[in-house]
């Protein structure tokens, strides 16, 4: 994933606009958000960075960690 | 509010770029955002300078006497009457009893038949987190439930008392004298395997192997039960036994026996006066009811007795000092380099690691005992101090590990309806979902750091009592002081650096255990950079 880390603070208002090479099923943890990313489209997950915290973002199918999300306290 | 678009290139062409998550510290993954650098450094810090209250308080102000240790204020909550009702009630006991078998035996059952996935299954979540994880903060905390619900001990018990009944008149104890000199290094090889398979063995939650571990460990136990006897077994080689054990010599409750008499053979690890005998469990079963104690006393002075240790015993401790770090160094981004430059598999640092603290510590003990004076050999000194260390763990181990306890334990509401995976909802709460954001980070950082210093401050406090004990001159007890009070900084800044340290996700595509939902990612080499994303 590039950025492999994503840090954003608590309160913020998150876009990540994901584009991809390949079919994928991103999935942040804790936030549990899922987003399915087709080649060549641009898919916007929107969420409330309300919890601190590291959390993995995977590809839900392999659960393999493709990058991190860190929300840091104000 | 404010609003951030971040564009991201989601997974590479060819393949993600870490092929699978942490398996670190069995199972259950923490949110925890590592400790600032300014905050460890005043952490830091604050240990150093917290370090000479303890000692400019209470320096030479200590009773002296065999039975100092144990005369902390101390409350028998058995004096109560509605307390000594509830906690010497054979139904409750039964019950715990039978809630701690049937939980053991759903481990088994729900590892070996249950859906083979770590997130849908009981056994992970229960094991690692409830039982592990939550059981040492109540033994720590509270007292030592496990002496008396331990299913090996509790399953051992019905046999014996079935076998009896049928006939056989000596049970199942063949009571084989015990070797002296194997002491407790039986639990020290059984703690190694058990950090192993808890930071090393890649399927430590995938549930069928834990259940096959379980299983063959049951065996152990219970063989060690039958040639030995139940009692020995459980002092020496039932790890679990004697690892809750040490961490129950910091809770602030204890059983006591006042009765001397039955005290006898309880001396080499549980301690023995005049006046009685405090966590001789067996001989706190079988006293009198009128000579029974369960009292309420200060934290952690379970750790400043000056008892004579059995063969491997100061080892043990050392052992679950380095065990307790283990987890957390993994994951840190030095340990990672070193790894790698020296290619070193995990298994080398994870013998390397007690040994490493074992000579630390022999060090700073011989420094310590010639800075006051102390003659004769070390063995005598090093036995004195190594329980005064113990704080810094739980400590360290409670600040490690709270968040996952209340964040990834909530797990166990949802497999409680579902323990097998099956798509059950027994109790209409398998459709929980965690909710992470139980602390905040900031607190956690806070509390982390506070609860650290803390621990440290306590370890000093007893190793200074352990101190006076040993060298009687107030002048010659100070001056030994230093060098330990160096070992304690060292111990505790390491702690602290620990949980600051970015955390780094292990790689490690081939060793993975298989788990039915995921299939085997592909290996490394075929990683690539991936190429820059197309910012909008």
């Amino acid at each position: 994933m590039n950025p492999d880390e994503i840090n954003v603070e608590k309160g913020d208002f998150v876009t990540l606009r994901l584009t991809s090479e390949s079919l994928v099923e991103v999935h942040v943890h804790g936030y549990d958000l899922e987003g399915n990313v087709s080649p060549g489209e641009e898919t916007d997950l929107s969420f409330e960075a309300d919890t601190t915290g590291r959390f993995e973002i995977e590809d839900h199918e392999t659960e393999a960690q493709l990058g991190t999300l860190l929300v840091q306290p104000r | 509010m404010r609003r951030v678009l971040i564009p991201v290139l989601a997974p590479l062409l060819l393949l993600p770029l870490i092929p699978q998550p942490a398996v670190a510290h069995g199972f259950g993954q923490s949110y925890d955002l590592p400790l600032p650098l300014w905050l460890y450094l005043y952490g830091a810090g604050a240990a150093v300078l917290a370090s000479f209250v303890p000692i400019s308080l209470f320096a030479g102000k200590q009773k002296s006497g065999e039975d100092a240790p144990y005369l902390y204020p101390h409350f028998n909550l058995l004096r109560v009457g509605f307390l000594r009702a509830l906690l010497t009630s054979r139904t409750l006991l039964s019950g715990l009893r039978l809630l701690s078998v049937g939980l053991f035996l759903l481990v088994v059952v729900t590892g070996l038949l249950g859906r083979q996935n770590a997130d849908a299954n009981f056994a992970p979540t229960f094991v690692w987190i409830i039982w592990w994880v939550g059981l040492g903060f109540f033994t720590a905390f509270v007292g030592n439930v496990w002496a008396l619900v331990n299913p090996w001990k509790v399953i051992f018990e019905w046999a014996d008392t079935l076998i009896r009944r049928l006939g056989a008149r000596n049970g199942l104890e063949l009571r084989e004298p015990y070797p002296a000199s194997w002491g407790l290094w039986p639990a020290v090889a059984l703690y190694g395997v058990f950090v192993w398979v808890e930071n090393v063995f890649p399927g430590s939650s995938t549930p069928v192997y834990m259940a096959v571990l379980v299983l063959i460990y049951s065996v152990l136990v219970w063989g060690g039960m039958v040639v030995y006897g139940k009692e020995t077994w459980l002092r020496r080689g039932e790890v679990f036994s004697v690892f809750f054990g040490l961490l129950a010599r910091f809770a602030p409750t204890e059983v006591r026996v006042v009765d001397p008499t039955p005290c006898q053979g309880c001396s080499d690890t549980y301690g023995t006066v005049e006046k009685g005998c405090v966590n001789c469990y067996e001989r706190f079963a079988r006293a009198a009811p009128e000579d029974r104690e369960l009292n309420l006393r200060p934290p952690a002075v379970g750790l400043s007795r000056p008892e004579p240790l059995p063969p491997g015993g100061v080892f043990f401790v050392i052992a679950v000092l380095a065990g307790v770090a283990f987890d957390g160094l993994l994951e840190t981004p030095l340990w990672n380099e070193l790894r790698r430059d020296l290619s070193m598999p995990q298994v080398v640092g994870l013998v390397a690691l007690p040994l490493l603290f074992f000579a630390t510590y022999l060090g700073f003990v011989k420094l310590s005992q010639l800075s006051g004076g102390g003659t004769g050999g070390i063995r005598r000194y090093a036995a004195a101090y190594v329980y005064s260390l113990v704080p810094i763990a739980v400590a360290y181990q409670v600040a490690h590990y709270y968040t996952l306890l209340l964040v990834q334990g909530q797990g166990i509401i949802r497999h409680v309806s579902d323990p097998f995976g099956r798509g059950w909802d027994l109790f209409g709460t398998a459709g929980y979902s965690i909710y992470p954001g139980v602390v905040d980070a900031a607190f956690v950082w806070y509390s982390q750091v506070a609860l650290i210093v803390a621990g440290h401050v306590v370890a000093v406090y007893l190793a200074h009592l352990v101190a006076l004990r040993l060298f009687e001159d107030p002048g010659r007890a100070l001056r030994s002081q230093y060098p330990t009070l160096a070992l304690m900084i060292l111990y505790t800044v390491f702690s602290l650096w620990i949980i600051s340290q970015p955390i780094v996700v292990e790689e490690q595509s081939i060793e993975t255990a298989p788990q039915e939902d995921s299939p085997q990612p592909a290996p490394m080499e075929n990683l690539r950079e991936p190429p820059m994303p197309d910012i909008p």
